[in-house]
Order: structure tokens, then C-alpha cells, then sequence
């Protein structure tokens, strides 16, 4: 990879970097093992970033790399029923409102698909998008997505 | 109730305290041994590295024991272990060389099972050719140092004494090979297989 190109890589990773930490926030529970896997991920996009076409968005095609990264590599820490408090530990500090943070948590109790689909249609991608990012078609996220907005919603009310 | 992506959008990633990647982390960046399919790859290269240690031992062997019979077998496995090194270094290139990271998650996925699929059924298969005839080596060594080759030609016990070792350790050795690839992937490849069954799962 030439400078140029490394130069434009670190700019344009500093500029999605919330992605990495989101990615690895919401699948990974050890802070160590986040730390590992943002390296990782950060690797792994830094190898893949000169067949980086540039006819879809950094931020789409960098969120393809974490998801790839976090789902085909071991994780260390598979046990789910950890104490809620451990749950919600961020890599990073974020300024969340309380509807937020539960949403967040509510979020990280489903499984390891449905969490994917349901945050990238929170950050915004469309099903086209979040099929492309998949693999899946975009009529089964539709229906998918469908479904978990019910719960979440479902979730949220109880509380309030 | 508000929607979810208003609550969504509370996450204030504007002030959050992520530091910023410099050149130099990007240069420490090393490669890990984190995933599967590399550990699986590292597994076969300190295999093969093992294999050539063998193989220095056998031609080693092969000039200091005397004996027709047993130069015959030592040749016929050191054929056999340069096949092996050679056999491993194919599997990496076929199945366990880099799997495009920028690829749909389910393609990814799809792929790594395939790759880790493929060597362990590609292991098991030369480790089937191959036992016997470590077998039969290994079995020769102690008659040769002895002397006791012809004795072997006209044992019938000992032939039969082979065979049953043929019999015995060839589907052992197989099985106990799966039982740990088993013990050390297993749960990964179980793991991959089921997202992928997940994501194909049609609504």
C-alpha cells in the first residue's frame, strides 16, 4: 500500500472508527478481548482496504469487515448469562440517555443475527443495504426486522 | 412511545472517547492467531515442520541400519512423510489460504466452513495411507537392530501380529485424529454452521 493510500485509510478509519467500537461493544463482553478484536478488525480492513471499491460508502463496507471479523473468529467468552451489570461495560465512554442505555441493553440480550440486522437499521441502513452487508435477502430482514422492532417495543413499554 | 431510532440516536457518538488511530498503531498491527482457520493453518505448518524433522531422522536411520527389508519400508516412508509435507502444503493453498474479509457476512461465513470442512476431511484421508505404513516401519526398526528379520519372514504369529495391528490402529488412529480435531474445532465449526443455518433460515 502506498503512503497516499495509508494516509487516506487512517483518515477515513478515524473518521467511522465508531464503527469498530460499536461492532465489538455489542458482541463481545470482555474489555480485553474488544480491545483484541478492534486491533483485529483494524487489521483486517487495513489488508482489505486496496480492494476497497469505492461504489459503496467507507462506512457500509467497513462495517462488512467488523462483522465478518467478530463473527468467523473465536470468541473467548460465550457465556451470556453473565450479570447484567457486566453487560453493559462500553470500550469507550458514551453519553447515553437512560432509554438509550436500555434500548442498548435490551439490544445485546437478542441473538447473534437479529442484533446485527436490528443495528444497522438503527444506524440508519436500509434493508438493500443491510442485505448487501449480509448476505441475507432483503425480504427475510424485512420480515426479521419486523418482528424485532415488535420485541424491543414490546420491552421498552414494559418498562414505561 | 417514541421510536426506536429516536431512542437510537440518544447515543451521543459525537462526544464519545475513542481515541484516534496514528500511524504508528497501524504499524503494530500484527498478525493474530485469533482466528480458526489460521490456528488450523499453523497447526498443519508446525505439522509439516515436524514432518521434516522425522524425515531427517528416517534418512539418518536409512544409512546407519543395515537390513533389505527395512530400508525398503524406512524408503517407502520417507515417500511417504515427503508426499504428507507436500499434501499439507496443498491443503493450505486450497482450502485454508485468506478468505476475502470484504465479502457479504454469510458468503464469509459459508466460506470458512467450506475451507475448514475440506482440510479436515483432506487430513483424514492421507492419514489413512499413512498409518500403516509408519506401522510397518515402526514394527520393522526393533527386528532389524535384532537381527531378527528372517525370524519375522517365517513368523506367521508376527504377520499376523501386523495384520491385526493394521486392523486395530488404522481406524483407532483415524478416529482418535477426529475425536481431536473435534476437541480443538468443534465447537468453532458448530458455531459458524449454526449462524449460517440462522441467516439462511427463510421467514
Amino acid at each position: 500500500m502506498s503512503k497516499e493510500e495509508h494516509q487516506e485509510f487512517l483518515k477515513l478509519v478515524n473518521a467511522h472508527r465508531a464503527v469498530l467500537y460499536k461492532v465489538v461493544n455489542l458482541y463481545i463482553d470482555d474489555r480485553e478481548e474488544r480491545e483484541d478484536l478492534v486491533q483485529e478488525i483494524l487489521l483486517q480492513a487495513l489488508k482489505g482496504f486496496p480492494r476497497f471499491r469505492r461504489e459503496s460508502k467507507f462506512s457500509t463496507w467497513l462495517y462488512r469487515v467488523s462483522l465478518n471479523t467478530v463473527f468467523s473468529y473465536s470468541r473467548k467468552n460465550e457465556n451470556r448469562k453473565k450479570a447484567e451489570a457486566d453487560l453493559d461495560v462500553p470500550i469507550y465512554e458514551s453519553q447515553r440517555s437512560d432509554e438509550a442505555a436500555e434500548l442498548y441493553y435490551h439490544i445485546r440480550q437478542l441473538d447473534d443475527v437479529n442484533k446485527m440486522v436490528v443495528s444497522l437499521y438503527l444506524e440508519g441502513f436500509g434493508n438493500k443495504e443491510i442485505a448487501e452487508i449480509t448476505g441475507m435477502s432483503a425480504n427475510t430482514i424485512g420480515v426479521r426486522l419486523h418482528r424485532i422492532k415488535e420485541t424491543l417495543t414490546e420491552k421498552m413499554n414494559q418498562r414505561s | 412511545m417514541k421510536d426506536l431510532k429516536d431512542i437510537w440516536s440518544q447515543n451521543d457518538d459525537q462526544n464519545i472517547n475513542m481515541p484516534e488511530f496514528n500511524s504508528d498503531d497501524l504499524a503494530k498491527l500484527k498478525e493474530r492467531s485469533d482466528s480458526p482457520l489460521k490456528k488450523l493453518k499453523r497447526n498443519i505448518q508446525i505439522n509439516s515442520v515436524f514432518g521434516w524433522v522425522f524425515l531427517a531422522g528416517f534418512i539418518v536411520l536409512l544409512f546407519i541400519v543395515d537390513g533389505l527389508w527395512f530400508r525398503v519400508f524406512m524408503t517407502i516412508l520417507c515417500f511417504a512423510y515427503v508426499a504428507g509435507i507436500f499434501f499439507n502444503r496443498w491443503i493450505i493453498q486450497r482450502y485454508l489460504t485468506e478468505i476475502p474479509m470484504d465479502d457479504s457476512l454469510l458468503d464469509h461465513l459459508k466460506g470458512v466452513h467450506y475451507g475448514m470442512n475440506k482440510a479436515f476431511r483432506a487430513i483424514e484421508m492421507a492419514s489413512i495411507l499413512i498409518y500403516p505404513i509408519a506401522m510397518t516401519a515402526g514394527f520393522l526398526i526393533p527386528l532389524t537392530l535384532e537381527n531378527k528379520l528372517d525370524h519375522f519372514n517365517e513368523s506367521a504369529f508376527l504377520w499376523i501380529l501386523l495384520l491385526v495391528l493394521f486392523i486395530v490402529l488404522t481406524p483407532a488412529c483415524f478416529y482418535l485424529n477426529r475425536y481431536m480435531t473435534k476437541l480443538a474445532f468443534g465447537k468453532y465449526v458448530k458455531q459458524i454452521k449454526d449462524i449460517v443455518d440462522e441467516m439462511e433460515l427463510v421467514e
